[in-house]
């Protein structure tokens, strides 16, 4: 028997041996550190675009509020402007909103957009 | 979230530990059970203590949490890096310790028919293993990978993080000075030394 044969004899000896195999506390020890690890490297999740832009108006509920707002005031606006503008009391609300630099009123400066374009 | 456990041995590491850096624990067990066995018995041989290779095994797996977030498809084979970290670390033991104690060897499974011839296999992986650790550590790392472990040349190569060159030279030199310790256990040595005794 040659040197080498008998190097690989040993080796493969050795190695036909049973690996020793890791005990169930080694693995319940690596399985903590990677909860323990887990934990403190999830980053928490970022805000999504929407909700990031939202947010200065509360978020998705403000925001659909502000769109009922706005889409009732442009219909009021537009299509009971004379019945608004009878309303008892608004005569001096609006008194208090005229521009000292024309003498128009906001609704003046509106229905005259609306008839004239 | 979890993945089923019945499919993620099809899943690729790398895959896996995409899933684990997003939070998914399944994906942990999976890598766990998929790599600690092999981590763990590469360190027992390297170390030849259980207990040491125990803590190798488990560093070496802290590594792999804390890495997977970073972890590029693609880079390196994880088993192949795990063997390098793994044989790093031994390495830094054993430079800590020079004289190892055999005795906190893993006892080896007794396959042998007679007791004798049992008490004689012992003795040659005995003998082996204290050639083995005898050996510079470069070599040493080489030999378990290619032997042991069964890697190829080129993968030895990417886990000692050198040429294939240099694997066929560590590995030659290896068996050399192996051959050279442990002549006298060769057969042939043997007889000699019986028709020796016998002759005088």
């Amino acid at each position: 028997m040659t040197s080498e044969n008998h190097i690989d004899a040993l080796l493969r000896t050795a190695r036909d041996c049973p690996s020793p195999l890791p005990s169930t506390e080694l693995t319940s020890r690596v399985l903590a550190d990677a909860a323990t690890l887990m934990h403190a490297a999830t980053p928490p999740p970022k805000p999504r675009f929407w909700a990031r832009l939202l947010s200065p108006i509360g978020g998705a509920r403000g925001a659909v509020a502000l769109a009922c707002c706005a889409s009732l005031g442009v219909f009021a606006g537009a299509g009971y402007a004379d019945e608004l503008l009878a309303l008892p009391g608004l005569e001096s609300v609006l008194a208090g909103l005229v521009d000292p630099t024309d003498g128009t009123t906001p609704f003046e400066s509106l229905s005259l957009l609306m008839s004239e374009g | 979230m979890g993945m089923a456990l019945d499919t993620q041995s099809e899943i690729s590491d790398a895959a896996l530990l995409a899933a684990f850096a997003a939070g998914d624990q399944s994906a942990a067990r999976a890598l766990t059970a998929r790599h600690l066995p092999r981590v763990f018995a590469h360190a027992c041989r390297l170390l030849q203590d259980h207990a040491e290779a125990e803590d190798v095994a488990q560093d070496a797996m802290m590594k792999l949490w804390k890495i997977a977030p970073n972890w590029r498809k693609g880079e390196a084979k994880l088993s192949t890096w795990l063997y390098r970290v793994t044989a790093n670390a031994a390495t830094d033991r054993l430079r800590k310790r020079r004289t190892v104690a055999l005795d906190a060897a893993p006892e080896q499974a007794d396959e042998t028919p007679s007791a004798e011839a049992g008490m004689i296999a012992g003795d040659r992986q005995k003998a082996l293993h204290t050639a083995m650790e005898a050996l510079p550590e470069r070599q040493r790392n080489a030999l378990v990978l290619r032997h042991f472990e069964e890697l190829s040349n080129p993968e030895i190569a990417s886990a000692l993080e050198t040429s294939v060159e240099a694997v066929e030279s560590l590995l030659g030199r290896a068996r050399r000075a192996l051959a050279s310790k442990l002549a006298h256990l060769r057969p042939s040595a043997q007889r000699d030394k019986q028709d020796k005794g016998a002759r005088t």
